[in-house]
């Protein structure tokens, strides 16, 4: 390196950046390819995984069709700390990550029998299905960390205020919460490739990790989502990245 | 209303060939342009050189060859993911940080340490100029681009890339010195 011109020094620092992570640019070609030969219209997003293949228009009805409803022991509902939501967007595949410190609600929670944790994991759907649950039942949730995931090739026309939007209204995932972290683009990788692999992003883990879960619930999304690789690949690729990181549970929702 | 040349090319093979010639330089470009920490600033290259070529496919009916190059065009767009990826982090890091703090004392996750190198020495005082004049840096000095280009890719006549550059050579010489100031003229690798 020559040592008095800046540009020169800068030139060569750029030669010295580190290089890729392994596969990353394996799967930044087989994502171009991808594209290249899938067709995206504006707008619009086929979605690998549905019988019909009708394209889902951002903006439009988030979840089409019915799935069947979250049956869990309550005694197990009472166990949750974190839960760890795939929850499908206008624009595709989203991630919900909801950070809880209480398990349970001081004074119990406004449904009779029911843990606020699966009524919170079940508004995604029933909301969906126009049931919305008791928002008072959120109140247990501490914070409430949201990652918007962008889907392999399409690019959302989100904001913070969009995701907060759709997230913490009345009867939605984080509403009552008392603090609620949206982060945007964080997890490009997070959702499912058009090869119905799950990839959760190693920033996943690393949040889940940072945040100290200790407990993870494990729902997988719904529009966008391959239905038979839904839960069991996306939940072993799950238990695979978060497990060794937080010697943690993963208990599967079982959508 | 211009005509989308574009139209004439095949992207499965313009984009693709754009691939193997620039996906590293454009990682390069973000790597630089990025304010991330170190820690996280080669995942987020990574992250938004394949952006860029996907967003590229996205916009590719929006490519005028006659207006600039592809590989202006890219770095473009990369300019603006960037911009974007950045915005995002800044967000990620409030949230977490705290937290990164208790969880990872060794600093693992990104904070200076102790034998850093030259490359990351002089990366991280790029984050020390404005994004506009940190990209014309980016572009010109450490990638190569042409004046031309660079405007292209930025949106800026080639004056401007000119002025900026002026600019930042200045900064980024007053920020090396004042690095060597402190810590002594042997850091440099070679």
């Amino acid at each position: 390196v020559t040592d008095d011109d800046p540009l020169e020094r800068l030139a060569a620092a750029l030669e010295a950046v580190p290089p890729e992570a392994p596969d990353a640019r394996a799967q930044a070609r087989a994502r171009l390819e991808h594209l290249l030969t899938t067709p995206v219209l504006h707008g619009e997003q086929p979605v690998a995984g549905l019988r019909d293949r009708t394209p889902v228009r951002a903006g439009r009805e988030q979840h089409p069709g019915g799935r069947p409803g979250l049956e869990r022991p309550a005694s197990r509902r009472l166990r949750a700390a974190l839960i760890v939501l795939f929850v499908t967007t206008a624009a595709g595949t989203g991630v919900g990550l909801l950070v809880s410190a209480s398990p349970s609600p001081p004074h119990g929670p406004s449904v009779a029998g029911h843990s606020s944790v699966p009524s919170t994991a079940s508004t995604t759907t029933t909301t969906a299905r126009g049931r919305g649950p008791t928002p008072s039942t959120h109140r247990v949730f501490d914070g409430v960390i949201i990652v918007e995931a962008p889907p392999v090739g399409y690019q959302p026309r989100v904001s913070e205020k969009d995701v907060l939007a759709r997230y913490t209204g009345p009867g939605t995932l984080a509403a009552g919460a008392s603090s609620v972290t949206v982060l945007l683009g964080t997890v490009t990788d997070s959702e499912y490739t058009r090869a119905g692999r799950p990839i959760i992003d190693h920033r996943v883990a690393w949040v889940l990790y940072a945040v100290g879960v200790e407990e993870i619930l494990y729902g997988c999304g719904q529009a966008a989502t391959t239905p038979a690789a839904c839960p069991s690949s996306a939940r072993a690729r799950l238990v695979e990245i978060v497990s060794p990181l937080t010697g943690g549970v993963i208990d599967d929702l079982e959508y | 209303m211009g005509v989308t040349l574009a139209a004439d090319l095949n992207p499965q093979v313009v984009l693709a060939e754009a691939f193997e010639q620039h996906f590293e330089a454009v990682r390069r470009f973000a790597y630089g342009r990025s304010t991330a920490s170190p820690g996280l600033r080669a995942d987020l290259a990574d992250e938004i050189a394949s952006e860029t070529f996907a967003r590229a496919v996205q916009l590719w009916p929006r490519f005028d060859p006659s207006a600039g190059t592809l590989r202006a065009w890219l770095f473009g767009i990369a300019a603006n993911v960037t911009r974007e990826r950045d915005r995002a982090g800044r967000r990620y890091l409030t949230a977490v940080g705290r937290v990164v703090a208790l969880r990872d004392p060794d600093g693992r996750a990104g904070s200076a340490a102790s034998g850093i190198e030259d490359h990351e020495l002089v990366v991280g005082l790029l984050s020390k100029i404005q994004p506009p004049v940190r990209e014309v840096l980016l572009l010109v000095a450490g990638l190569g681009l042409s004046y031309e280009e660079a405007g292209v890719a930025l949106g800026i006549p080639e004056g401007t890339v000119a002025s900026r550059l002026s600019t930042g050579r200045r900064q980024l010489a007053r920020l090396l010195a004042a690095t060597q100031d402190t810590t002594g003229p042997g850091r440099r690798s070679g």
